[in-house]
């Protein structure tokens, strides 16, 4: 038995890697279907954009790069599309230099899925929508934003001039917004919550990875923050309240599946170490 | 020489700092336009800011090159990553809303399945050291991996099919982990002031490099 012990308190990291890399896979090939219970953090965002009166300025903000797409990005899919679907003013602006080609890509596929369930629906950009790009500077972007976005984004993406596009009739500065969500994969939300949106009385859905979600609780419990949606399981939430099955909610089977492997293994890891502690304390008094 | 050095800089940081903490208590017209000035400028040179950085990345991996320091062979990567990048993007253009260019293509190829994949395999180191570092030596250790196990379970959903586990992780982060955060957010701002206090009368100079 302390051969068997041993051995697993030592156990090859290519074994753990193997099991991990079938927690994904196995469940991805035969799905659960384990059911999503929307949070209150996530349903608070959901009914804060769902609230809005049709033509409400919304600003998303766009802080992450590809490595965290896979938990970010269909957040980024649900914040535009409950806000297209709603008939919102969305104004996108990215503040990440390697995010800059992600929001388009968004709404683009965003804009795809929606005339494919209802051929009629169509938004226009710099209208209905605009996608700012990015601009340097983060903090002083937030400052410059506060007082206008038209100078802060002189152009946007599509290279046309911000004072001439209709969008900006419904808002041009961030204190005229109605709903902020912001997306992030490091420091700049807590950049948005202290330059941007409490300055400006500007309520915020933060959108957030998995392992940032615990630094948000003081924001939210002081209503700094309307809500918060961490990481994959968040985004999954949020599919689950706007009733369609994106990425997230695919992924939601794997994610439980490799959580429970990880619990299981410390449990054992632990449960071992203490036998095995116990048969060397025995060997040695006797 | 030493007045562009050392004095002039501190007299900068100074002025600017001391400038930047009145205009925000004066809302007249005057004092947010110089406010708006300085953000306008300190913008422009957030831009030099990266300019530097590409001189110095470059300068880095060219000296590991030269000197043919042990896995020179990932600086030449970079660099002929880098540049290649800067070549796309700046002769063919990229986050162009109705065109697609070549910036684009090398985007959605290369550099999202690259920096997915890097982070893919945070999921696997993580697991590893999870099962070979999270033991129960010490009280406190016990605590947190009885945390620790209660928020990886009940924070997915096959926690929810576990009684009273969903609600006991989120009552987790919504109290004491609340709390936890809460201290550092304070303390991360207070420690803010007091570097900026620091900065602004000259005692803390480390931002001007070069030491002694």
């Amino acid at each position: 038995m302390k051969r068997f012990l041993e051995w697993f308190l030592v156990l090859d990291r290519r074994i753990i890697y193997t099991l991990v890399a079938l927690a994904v896979i196995v469940p991805l090939l035969f799905p659960l279907h384990l059911k999503i219970y929307p949070t209150p953090e996530v349903k608070s965002v959901y009914d804060s954009l769902n609230e809005l009166p049709e033509g409400s300025p919304v600003l998303i903000s766009v802080d992450f790069d590809p490595s965290a797409l896979p938990e970010l990005y269909p957040m980024l899919i649900s914040a535009l599309r409950q806000s297209f679907e709603r008939h919102l003013k969305v104004f996108v602006v990215c503040l990440w230099p390697n995010g800059v080609n992600l929001a388009p890509m968004a709404i683009d596929e965003v804009i795809t899925d929606l005339k494919k369930l209802n051929p009629g629906f169509n938004v226009v950009d710099g209208e209905d929508y605009v996608y700012l790009g990015y601009q340097p500077g983060t903090v002083l972007v937030m400052l410059k934003m506060a007082q206008d976005i038209r100078k802060a984004f002189p152009k946007d993406a599509s290279g046309n001039e911000t004072a001439t596009l209709p969008i900006f009739q419904s808002a041009w500065k961030l204190s005229q917004m109605k709903y902020m969500v912001f997306i992030e994969a490091g420091d700049t939300g807590d950049l948005w919550i202290v330059y941007g949106t409490t300055p400006n009385k500007l309520p915020v859905g933060a959108g957030v990875t998995g392992v940032m979600a615990p630094q948000y609780f003081p924001w939210l419990q002081a209503k700094q923050v309307d809500g918060i949606i961490a990481g994959l399981k968040g985004a999954a939430e949020w599919e689950v309240l706007l009733g369609y099955e994106g990425s997230a909610t695919k992924s939601m089977d794997p994610q439980s599946i490799v959580h429970a492997l990880i619990f299981l293994a410390i449990v054992l890891a632990n449960i071992f170490a203490f036998w095995l502690a116990a048969i060397k304390r025995k060997e040695e008094r006797s | 020489m030493q007045f562009f050095k050392r004095t002039f800089p501190i007299v900068l940081a100074f002025s600017a700092g001391i400038v930047m903490f009145l205009v925000q208590y004066m809302p007249a017209k005057a004092p947010q336009n110089l406010k708006n000035g300085y953000i306008d400028w300190t913008i422009i040179i957030a831009g030099f800011a990266g300019i530097f950085g590409i001189i110095s990345l470059t300068h880095y991996h060219m000296t590991k090159v030269r000197r043919r320091v042990p896995g020179y062979g990932f600086s030449i990567t970079t660099l002929v990553g880098f540049t290649v990048m800067i070549i796309i993007g700046l002769f063919f253009g990229i986050a162009q809303r109705d065109v697609r260019t070549a910036g684009d293509w090398m985007f959605e190829n290369l550099m999202i399945p690259m920096q997915a994949t890097m982070f893919a395999t945070l999921a696997f180191f993580i697991a590893s050291a999870a099962f070979r570092a999270f033991r129960a030596r010490t009280a406190e250790a016990s605590a947190l991996l009885i945390a620790g196990l209660i928020v990886i379970l009940g924070r997915v959903p096959i926690g929810h099919y576990i009684p009273k586990l969903s609600e006991l992780a989120a009552w987790i982060m919504a109290n004491p982990n609340m709390a936890a955060y809460r201290g550092v957010v304070l303390g991360v701002a207070l420690a803010g002031i007091a570097m900026s206090v620091r900065i602004i009368f000259g005692i803390e100079r480390t931002y001007m490099g070069g030491g002694e």
